[in-house]
Order: C-alpha cells, then structure tokens, then sequence
C-alpha cells in the first residue's frame, strides 16, 4: 500500500515544485504562503491514490480489458483488445527503485491515455503488456525477438548537442524570467554606459544560451539515453530513459504516419531521425513516437520499410510541386506575420499580461519557417502511388511525411478562385488522426488520388469476407 | 445502388433564408436601440440609414446563399462518399465508405418547418462534414446505404 501511495506524492510534489520557485523568485518574498495549499493537495492527492489503488481491479477476458475502479462512484471501463492502439510502460526513478510500473493504454479516442494501471510490479506490467498486443501476433511472423535498432552512445551525445534546446531552455527559464529579479537586472543594464550594456548584455546572453543549451542537452542524455528499437511478433517496442524508463509498444498494422526529419547539424554528420503515428498517443511523446533519433541516413530505406511495409524509397516517383509554390508559402507567410505581428502588438502593450514576450516570438517563428519553406520550394516534392502519400519539405529543417492510402479516411480539396484557370487545389489528407497537407497540388493530381483513396476502399470490400478488419 | 450527382432540397435555400434573416433581426435589434438612443442624445439624424445598411447586407446573404445552394452537390459511390459545394471557395470532400463510423441526422426549428433533416458524417478521427436539406426519407436511405450490411 506505501507502494502505492510514494508515486503519487513523488508526483504531487513534482506539480508543486514549480508554483514553489515561481512564488521564491516571483519576488512575493513574505507572502501569505497561500502556494502550501498545493502541496497539502499533494498529499491529499496521495492518499485518494491509496483508496483507487485498493478498489481498482482489472482482467483481461474474452478479448477485453475489464477495468473496474471507483469507491464512491464504481466505474467499470472495457476495451477490445482490438481498438487497442499502443500500449505504454513508464517507470520513474521512484517506481524503478521500488520496481513497480505505471502501463498506459492507449486506443483513438479521445486524449490522453483511455487507460492507467499503476504500481504493477515489473513481470506483472510485461505480462499484461503481452497479454494486451497478443491479438496484434500474426503466426505466420518471425518469434525470435531481436533489436532493430540500438543508439550508440556517441549518437547519444552528438544528438543531445546538436538538438536545438531554445524551448527547452526558455521553459527552463521561466520561473526566472519576468519576476522583480528580471526587473531589477533589467534597471541594473539600463544605468550602465553604452559600451558596458553592449558587453554585459552579450555576455548575458552568451552564458544564458551555453547554461540553457547544457541544460537541455542534459536533459535529451536523461531522456533518452538507452535508446532501442526491439521487433517482436506483432509490435514494435521503443525502450528508452535514463531515469524515467518509458517502454512504448506500437502494433505496426496500425500505423497511419511516418515523418523523417533532418536539421543541418544531423545532417553534416549523416544522421536523420524517424517518428511514427498510430490513432494513440505515446504519453509524454504526444501524438508522435520517435523510433529512431540519430539514424545513419543509409539506414533510413530500410527503417522505413519496416514501419511502413511495402513501401520502397526508391520506387517513390518524386513529382515537384506547380512552379506557383513559392508564392503559396509567401501569402501564407505575409497573412500569418500580420497576424502574429497584431497579436505581438496588441499584447505587448497591455502591461499586466503575463508572458508577454511570448508573443513577441511568435512572429519571428512565422518568418523563420517562411524563409526555410521558401528556401526549400525548389526541392520541395511530393509522390503518389498505390500505396502511400509522400509529401518532402523544408530546406534547413528538412521533413518528409509518408502517410499510407490504406489508413486515409478523407480526401480534402480547397480551391481558391484565382486557382481555378490553372485548375490548382490545395489538398488536406486525413487519416484517424494524422494529415498530411499539401499546400498546392494539380487537379490531375489531386483527382489521382482521390481514385487511390476509391481503390483502396474497393481492395478492402472486395477482400472483406476474407479478411475481416 | 446509386452512383448519380444528387443535390440537396431546393427548400433548404428557404430554411437558411430563415435562419440568417433571424440572425440578422436579432442583431438589428440592438443596433436599430442604440442608434435611436444616440439620436435622441444629439447625434446626426442622419445615422438612422445606417440601419439600412443590414437589409442590404441581408440581401448580399441571400444572393450567397443562393450560390452556395446552387454549388452544393455531393455523390454515392460504391466506395465513397464525395460531397463538394463553394461558389467563392471550392470545397471537395472524398470520404472511403467504410471508414465513415456513424451519422448523425439532425434538424433545427426551421429545417423542420420545411420538412428537412442534414446529415453529419463522421469517421474516427473527424467530423467530415454536413450534407444539408435531405428529406428525412432520403437521409434514412442514406444511413442505410452508408452503415447497412
């Protein structure tokens, strides 16, 4: 029972930690100490975990997870094993140290995870997590478990430098910024000389960037250090995490998305990463699961293949996008830097938001993610066939997006009225949960594939009886 | 089974008519107040046509909504479901059959009054969109032909 209860107040008191040093260096010194209110929720937090822990029971039967729980007011909750998505396994340092596993399952409704089991023990989570993606095992598949792919430690470490940390460096930073602290720096530069700010700002600036860069590439080792790709019958399994384990089993039949991306810096030492999507959410990760995260590119076809069966790199028939692209990003890129620009100065102005300068950013985003489409434009491509949607793009931060013509649900097509001479649409693919965009497409091939989507759904009818889905 | 263009009721022009002339009346109501009341307070007389100007506004609607009606069109086919409308913006949806997880047919006040239902479609990851002014005969045959053995 002492089992159950640590976890949820290591958890609570995670929560608190951060109103605690936003109200320490918020500058509201002798307060009224109303933040103890959280931490006392914390506890009390801690003991309903006791009570749910001791009413909850769960059972797989006959094809489902039977999930009953509640005191008060009794819940009981059954999910077919087949809507199940993924299947995740997260261990904090606590739960580590005293063995025990929080499983989360996951289906497409809704967000979050439909289902959280904590403090199983460790051969109880693994024997449920079996248990849960035993419908997914086909016979006719390989049963020797192997790794597909392990990071090295040196990748380990050229990621966490060359992963860009600003965000997490800001978020980071937050208790810190906009507090009198920040005010009283702020009064302290502006009475210095015009040499001496110039100096002291940079030098501010330069050891801000090198502490939050540290920081966040800290944080990336914690992360995923251990980082491996296990194959086994019927799922995939993602283990990764220094101090919080996570272990993500994702059914490869369910896979609506795949996403490549490179940033310059994985690229000058030949790396690219590769993320995944089901209908689910992968915990922390969001709608996202990141399979691998420093993949030599030589790699990449044949990961690929393995999430994505059938689907061969060198097949794909690369089609560049209408020579009026560019313009596209660019009306895209003026509309959305007025707009953010309003925003900055609308907010900016009233003084009492606060977080204010967020907004400030924002524009900048716009205008950097414009000039990175325009500079990609020219390689900007796309590929259509039988089986998949492709969509390349991006110059510095370089994305290809792979989506399969089994799993689109819906077709979207827009045409403006300035687009209808050169018969031109903009095109929207949606899968459960995933879409991929294509921002100016021809009508022939926008009608192609909407006939991919038709013949896709034909396959399935024609070989329903068969194959029940 | 059906594979032609098929277009929703011509009446749903009427209930739309309805429906925005009763937005805009509500929206008349303050504007028409406050107008009044700035007049009576020394503003020029001459605001009083303002008020003019929803009329015309809801003319403009009307003459939109007309076009809108005339472009909506949607289509059963073996395998999908297409439904395609926009006079200004060009909207085209193609939906697989047997992703679309359920229908909803729904019907306000107005839509009632002129005996029509719409139909919402979803599938699971989304609401896909709205197919307006059916007979209820039709959307039952519709939810029929979609989600039927």
């Amino acid at each position: 029972m002492i089992v159950a209860f640590l976890p949820k107040l290591a958890e609570a008191l995670r929560a608190v930690l951060p109103v605690f040093a936003i109200s320490l260096f918020g500058g509201r010194n002798g307060g009224d100490r109303t933040e103890l209110i959280v931490p006392l929720l914390g506890v009390l937090g801690g003991f309903g975990a006791i009570g749910a822990y001791v009413t909850t029971r769960f059972e797989v039967a006959d094809a489902q997870i039977v999930h009953r729980s509640g005191w008060i007011m009794r819940r009981d909750r059954r999910i077919p094993l087949a809507q199940i998505q993924n299947v995740n396994l997260r261990q904090g340092l606590l739960e580590r140290l005293l063995k025990v596993v929080t499983v989360e399952v996951e289906t497409a409704a809704g967000k979050g995870a439909e289902l959280r089991l904590s403090v199983l023990s460790e051969p109880e989570a693994e024997r449920l997590r079996v248990e849960l993606m035993a419908e997914a095992a086909h016979p006719h598949e390989a049963t020797r478990d192997e790794d597909v792919y392990r990071m090295t430690t040196a990748d380990l470490w050229l990621g966490a430098v060359t992963e860009h940390h600003a965000v997490a460096f800001l978020f980071s930073a937050l208790p810190f910024l906009g507090g009198a602290r920040l005010l009283a720096a702020t009064a302290f530069w502006s009475h210095l000389p015009l040499l001496a700010r110039i100096v002291v700002g940079g030098l501010a600036a330069i050891l801000g960037l090198a502490a939050g860069w540290t920081f966040g590439a800290v944080q990336y080792v914690l992360r995923y250090g251990g980082f491996t790709v296990r194959r086994e019958p019927g799922t995939t399994r993602v283990v990764y995490g220094l101090l919080t384990k996570v272990q993500v089993a994702i059914r490869p039949a369910r896979i609506e998305y795949a996403l490549v991306t490179s940033t310059p810096w994985q690229r000058l030492v030949g790396r690219e990463a590769l993320s995944v999507g089901t209908a689910g959410a992968f915990g922390d990760q969001g709608r996202i699961a990141k399979l691998a995260l420093m993949m030599p590119r030589a790699a990449t076809p044949a990961a690929l293949a393995a999430v994505l069966p059938g689907l061969d790199l060198g097949r794909l028939a690369w089609r560049p996008f209408p020579t009026r692209y560019p313009l596209v990003i660019l009306a895209r890129g003026v509309l959305g830097l007025l707009f953010t620009s309003a925003l900055a100065a609308l907010f900016y102005q009233a003084r009492g938001v606060p977080l204010r300068w967020i907004f400030v950013v924002l524009p900048f985003v716009v205008l950097g993610s414009t000039i990175d489409r325009l500079a990609g434009a020219r390689k900007a491509a796309y590929a259509v066939d039988e089986g998949f949607l492709a969509v390349r793009q991006g110059f510095f931060r370089r994305r290809t997006e792979f989506m399969p013509m089994a799993r689109l649900e819906v077709v979207m097509l827009e045409q403006a009225p300035w687009w209808r001479r050169g018969d031109y649409f903009s095109l929207v693919s949606k899968a459960m949960v995933h879409a991929v965009g294509l921002p100016i497409v021809p009508g022939s091939a926008a009608r192609e594939i909407e006939r991919t989507v038709e013949d896709a759904a034909r396959r399935r009818r024609e070989s329903a009886v068969l194959l029940p889905d | 089974m059906t594979t032609e263009v098929e277009r929703p009721d011509p009446k749903v022009l009427k209930v739309w008519l309805w429906e925005n002339g009763l937005s805009y009346a509500l929206l008349a109501v303050p504007i028409a107040a406050g107008t009044v009341f700035a007049v009576t307070r020394g503003a020029n007389p001459l605001w009083l046509f303002g008020t003019l100007a929803l009329p015309g506004l809801y003319l403009l609607t009307a003459i939109t909504l007309r076009l809108e009606w005339k472009s909506w069109t949607f289509r059963l086919t073996p395998d999908t479901l297409e439904m395609s409308h926009g006079w200004l913006f060009r909207k085209r949806r193609v939906v697989a059959r047997d992703r679309i997880q359920h229908l909803d047919v729904t019907s306000g006040p107005f839509d009632r009054r002129f005996g029509l239902v719409h139909v919402v479609v979803h599938t699971a990851g989304a609401t896909v969109g709205k197919i307006p002014g059916l007979k209820p005969e039709r959307a039952e045959r519709l939810r029929e032909e979609l989600l039927g053995p």
